[in-house]
């Protein structure tokens, strides 16, 4: 065959893997190409190709010699920089041109790299993009690592993205493994994974892992999400959960969230679920947060029916930065209504460091001399005094 | 068990004679499970609401976060860097689009690879998506972020600030993460972006990582505004 030919029918096997690469991902099953086979990984064997260097020369990366990585002149190249956004075009590249067939044998290659290193990124890349090709393959081959923290880590690698195109296999797979392989742990991971389209899902995986604080994150976390999309069955559902499965945090989370589309509603929710605990002023100030961002007015009048102290100052710090955040003027004339006290001192207070942070610092120490408690106001002309450059003309005065 | 403290070995000689040695030497094996992703939560009294305090990953130093006259000071371990991280994250819930800014009041005392600063967090666990941006042991700036969970952070640098006038901020609008940096709170500079899909219900808070699993960072936050 002559030299051109032999060209030729490399790139048309680059073609055809190509294409078969491609019309599997669209698919997103598993194929039966012995190839995408792990080697062991345990002793990683290079595969032929890579010996021979042929399908290296094909890709564009210099055949490896025996005592060196095929990779290692493009990655010493990066590795003068620890900006490692930067290495990211270079690391893509290079992980596109390992012909699928060699997808293992490269992973293999790379591991063990140091942590932040090009090595470790380009190893991340090829172990991806081997999981959508492979996942059972790839999850035998990270699970056949010697070392525990970097099986571990691989593992999670290996289920974040087999659990993208195929959320029930990467479970089932995970449900297969025992408690000394990890298996908690990935549970843990595709259910995380699971929360952004399907919290209800993840609640369904969350049931099957062992109490603890983990799981109430997790619990907390999607009946979270879930509230944003549905809170009254979110609300019901976190109200069923037994005390010592979290339900306080999943309370908590429907308030929160419920709130950015119903305040009153996630209000009257949360002084009727979380009366008496911690999580209630949580919730509170998190709901005048929201509330601050839609209806300051009605947010603020809530606000000054609480009892004066550490509850309603944190609720009127984040009320003014929230309503202020969307319209600087508007607090001043609720603020000019409030009568003297704590809460009219906390909440000037936290309208002259809003006014600060636009540059208004002449005009925040003016509304700073209203305020009747001489240390917070003196420590507030401190803060006042951080922000900024050079004065800017004042265009509103206080009252 | 837990392992964190002191660990004592002792020898019980009962031979006659106070004097030998220990034929073929000694050794001790340790058999560890994988670096868990497991979420500790100390007590944070101190915290005012909504704010709450979490050890992400696993450190062994003390960490916790305390507050008092408006400001926040963290103290935190480990390493915010590679697939997993290990830090203090003092946070609170974040529904869908929001901002953090703060000021930090020093350039922390600790190792160059030590980390302070503002982060927009998916989940608790150690390899979860993030966007950070802080500054390092050294008053580098560093916009860092994740994302794809339990994969590398990519970062990148900024010219160092000068304590105090080290203000930081991370913005999401949509699926869009924007780092800043600042030298007096009011002018803003973009030190990075990127696109990370997140669940709309996240975290937002201060990230306290001192370099070191067993080395701490003690660093001071003011003058911080959260709109979640």
């Amino acid at each position: 065959m002559k030299p051109r030919s032999v060209i030729l029918g490399v790139v048309a096997l680059a073609l055809v893997l190509a294409l078969h690469e491609g019309s599997v991902t669209r698919r997103g099953t598993t194929p039966s190409n012995s190839q995408l086979a792990a080697p062991a990984a345990a002793a990683p064997r290079l595969p032929s190709g890579l010996a021979s260097g042929k399908h290296a020369a094909a890709a564009g990366i210099p055949a490896a010699a025996p005592d060196r990585s095929r990779f290692a002149d493009a990655l010493a190249a990066l590795s003068g920089t620890a900006d490692s956004e930067n290495w990211m075009a270079t690391l893509n590249n290079l992980a596109d041109r390992v012909p699928v067939a060699e997808l293992a044998g490269a992973v293999s290659e790379l591991n063990g790299a140091a942590v932040d290193s090009p090595r470790a990124m380009l190893r991340e890349l090829l172990l991806s993009r081997w999981t959508r090709l492979a996942p059972d393959a790839a999850a035998a081959w990270a699970l056949g690592l010697a070392d525990p923290v970097e099986r571990g880590k691989a593992l999670l690698q290996v289920v974040v993205v087999w659990e993208e195109s195929d959320s029930l296999g990467a479970a089932a797979w995970a449900r297969s493994l025992s408690e000394e392989a990890g298996r908690d742990d990935v549970l843990l991971a595709i259910a995380h994974e699971s929360i952004r389209e399907e919290p209800l899902r993840a609640i369904e995986l969350a049931i099957e892992l062992p109490a603890g604080r983990s799981r109430d994150e997790l619990l907390a976390q999607a009946v979270g999400n879930w509230a944003l999309r549905d809170p009254r069955r979110a609300a019901d559902w976190a109200g069923a959960l037994p005390a010592e499965a979290g339900r306080t945090r999943a309370l908590e989370a429907v308030a929160v969230n419920w709130a950015t589309t119903d305040a009153i509603a996630a209000t009257e929710f949360a002084l009727e679920n979380l009366a008496g605990d911690k999580a209630l002023d949580r919730a509170v100030v998190a709901i005048a947060q929201r509330w601050a961002q839609k209806e300051p007015i009605s947010a603020a009048k809530w606000i000054e029916g609480f009892a004066p102290g550490g509850l309603q100052s944190a609720a009127a710090d984040n009320l003014v930065a929230n309503w202020f955040a969307g319209d600087p003027q508007g607090p001043a004339e609720w603020l000019g209504s409030l009568q003297p006290g704590a809460l009219r001192d906390n909440a000037i207070a936290g309208y002259a460091r809003q006014l600060a942070s636009i540059d208004e610092r002449v005009l925040a120490t003016r509304w700073l001399s209203q305020v009747e408690n001489s240390d917070l106001r003196r420590r507030t002309e401190e803060i006042v005094a951080t922000f900024g450059p050079p004065h800017t003309p004042i265009k509103s005065e206080p009252f | 068990m837990n392992p964190n403290g002191t660990w004592s070995l002792y020898v019980l000689d009962d031979e006659a004679n106070d004097s030998g040695n220990l034929g073929g030497g000694w050794s001790l094996s340790f058999t560890y499970p994988a670096a868990s992703s497991i979420v500790q939560v100390g007590a944070e009294a101190a915290l005012p609401a909504p704010w709450e305090g979490a050890d992400v990953g696993s450190g062994t130093a003390p960490a916790n976060a305390e507050y008092a006259n408006g400001a926040f000071t963290i103290n935190g371990t480990g390493n915010i860097s590679g697939s997993a991280d290990s830090f203090r994250f003092a946070y609170q819930t974040l529904s869908g689009d929001g901002e953090i800014k703060a000021r930090i009041r020093a350039v922390p005392d600790a190792d160059g690879a030590a980390r302070a600063g503002v982060m927009i967090r998916e989940g608790l666990t150690s390899g979860s998506k993030y966007a950070f941006m802080g500054i390092d042991g050294v008053g580098t700036f560093w916009w860092q972020q994740r994302s794809k969970t339990a994969y590398s952070a990519s970062v990148s640098s900024s010219d160092a600030g000068v304590a105090p006038y080290l203000w930081v901020r991370v913005v999401r609008a949509e699926n869009t993460l924007t780092g800043y940096k600042s030298s007096d709170g009011v002018n803003w500079t973009q030190v990075g972006s990127r696109s990370i899909t997140m669940g709309s219900s996240i975290h937002i808070g201060l990230a306290v990582a001192s370099g070191s699993p067993d080395a701490s960072n003690t660093s001071v936050f003011d003058n911080i505004t959260v709109l979640p």
